[in-house]
């Protein structure tokens, strides 16, 4: 039987606002098990470095996805943001402030993930509307495990566990896709993906259904993604499979 | 009497950006009071934590649970993200059935792990 490959879809390094550097946490990743990462990092300004993480990446077997993290206020910004982005990275996660731009995250194929606030009921947008979107649109819902594992006070554990438990409760009852990640901004903040997958179990999922959304529905997505990013590339379930001469 | 439980060693080590200073009882007692927190008395009572050994300078050791809560134990594990102010990862290097072959690995892995622990410099 194959090993399964793992992958954390959310790491911040020092290209932003995350405390090591992406050599750290290349080697780190490679020693908890990870086969790639994403770093969180990239906007318009950084992608020139892309290639030179990715060399540092593959000394150490693993392979880097570029993630791109959009904060917008409101949907015309979120639009102007998805529309410079979207042929420049591989993966795009939208954090959802308001309800307007949960909604129109939930809706727009270009969107692969949705992020929710834990901090406040009020924040969380993600309800049967925004899950019967999500479907329609092929987005996955994020968990990002980082304000369960760095939580400071008892009632802030508490509220994320409630909130991230409610809505894989909703996601799973209208088959939205799950992704579980680390959120780390630095190697001591990273897991190994089996500790991961302890930690979604505690939050409704299965055990199964944990691993699942650490390597096949990540990996999937990527390829996906990887695929309509290539030259060849014209359609859903078209593609350039020879090129004739040109005389 | 027929033992109702079966047991399963947990080989840990712990990464931390500066050596730590806990001797066994105090990493016991942080890892009693992370499953208590999360659990509660019940609950961190069917897991029969025990820490076997550890290795205070390579910062290793092996912790026997029950084999129905290891999954429990990974998540405890993974909620421990500092220790006396110090950020901390518990790696969760093996888990097997025996102490004899959970110590033949504890041994057999390599003396020193560098992470690079110096400053990140950014890159950009």
């Amino acid at each position: 039987m194959a090993k399964r490959a793992f992958i954390d879809l959310h790491v911040k390094s020092s290209l932003s606002t995350g405390k090591s550097s992406p050599t750290q946490i290349a080697k780190m990743a490679s020693h908890l098990g990870l086969k790639a990462i994403a770093l969180a990092d990239f906007n318009l300004r950084n992608l020139n470095v892309v290639d030179e993480i990715k060399q540092i990446f593959k000394e150490y077997g693993l392979d880097l996805i570029v993630r791109a993290d959009i904060n917008e206020n409101t949907p015309k910004q979120l639009k102007q943001a998805l529309r410079k982005l979207r042929r420049k990275v591989e993966v795009i996660a939208v954090f959802c402030k308001n309800l307007n731009v949960a909604r129109l995250a939930a809706r727009d194929r270009r969107v692969d993930l949705l992020c929710f606030s834990v901090k406040n009921w009020r924040k969380n947008f993600f309800d049967k509307s925004e899950a019967n979107l999500a479907l329609q649109g092929e987005s996955i819902l994020e968990v990002n495990l980082n304000p369960i594992i760095k939580a400071k006070t008892h009632g802030e554990r508490i509220q994320a566990i409630r909130i991230y438990s409610e809505n894989i409760r909703i996601a799973k009852r209208y088959n939205v896709p799950i992704i579980v990640t680390s959120g780390a901004s630095s190697i001591y903040e990273m897991r190994a993906p089996r500790e991961l997958a302890a930690l979604a179990t505690l939050l409704g999922l299965t055990d199964f259904e944990a691993r699942e959304s650490l390597s096949n529905i990540p990996l999937n997505l990527v390829k996906k993604n990887r695929e309509k990013l290539s030259d060849l590339y014209i359609m859903p379930g078209v593609k350039i499979v020879k090129r004739g001469d040109s005389k | 009497m027929i033992k109702n439980h079966r047991n399963r060693y947990i080989i840990f080590e712990i990464h931390s950006p500066k050596p730590l200073n806990i001797n066994k009882q105090k990493l016991l007692k942080t890892i009693f009071d992370t499953t208590l927190r999360l659990f509660g008395e019940v609950g961190s009572s069917s897991i029969f934590i025990n820490l076997i050994e550890y290795n205070k300078t390579l910062q290793r050791g092996i912790i026997k649970c029950n084999h129905k809560s290891v999954l429990k134990l990974r998540a405890a594990l993974a909620l421990i993200h500092e220790i006396e102010a110090i950020p901390t990862l518990i790696h969760i290097v093996k888990i097997t059935g025996t102490i004899r072959k959970a110590r033949e690995i504890l041994n057999s892995l390599p003396r020193t792990f560098i992470l690079g622990d110096e400053e990140a410099v950014p890159v950009v």
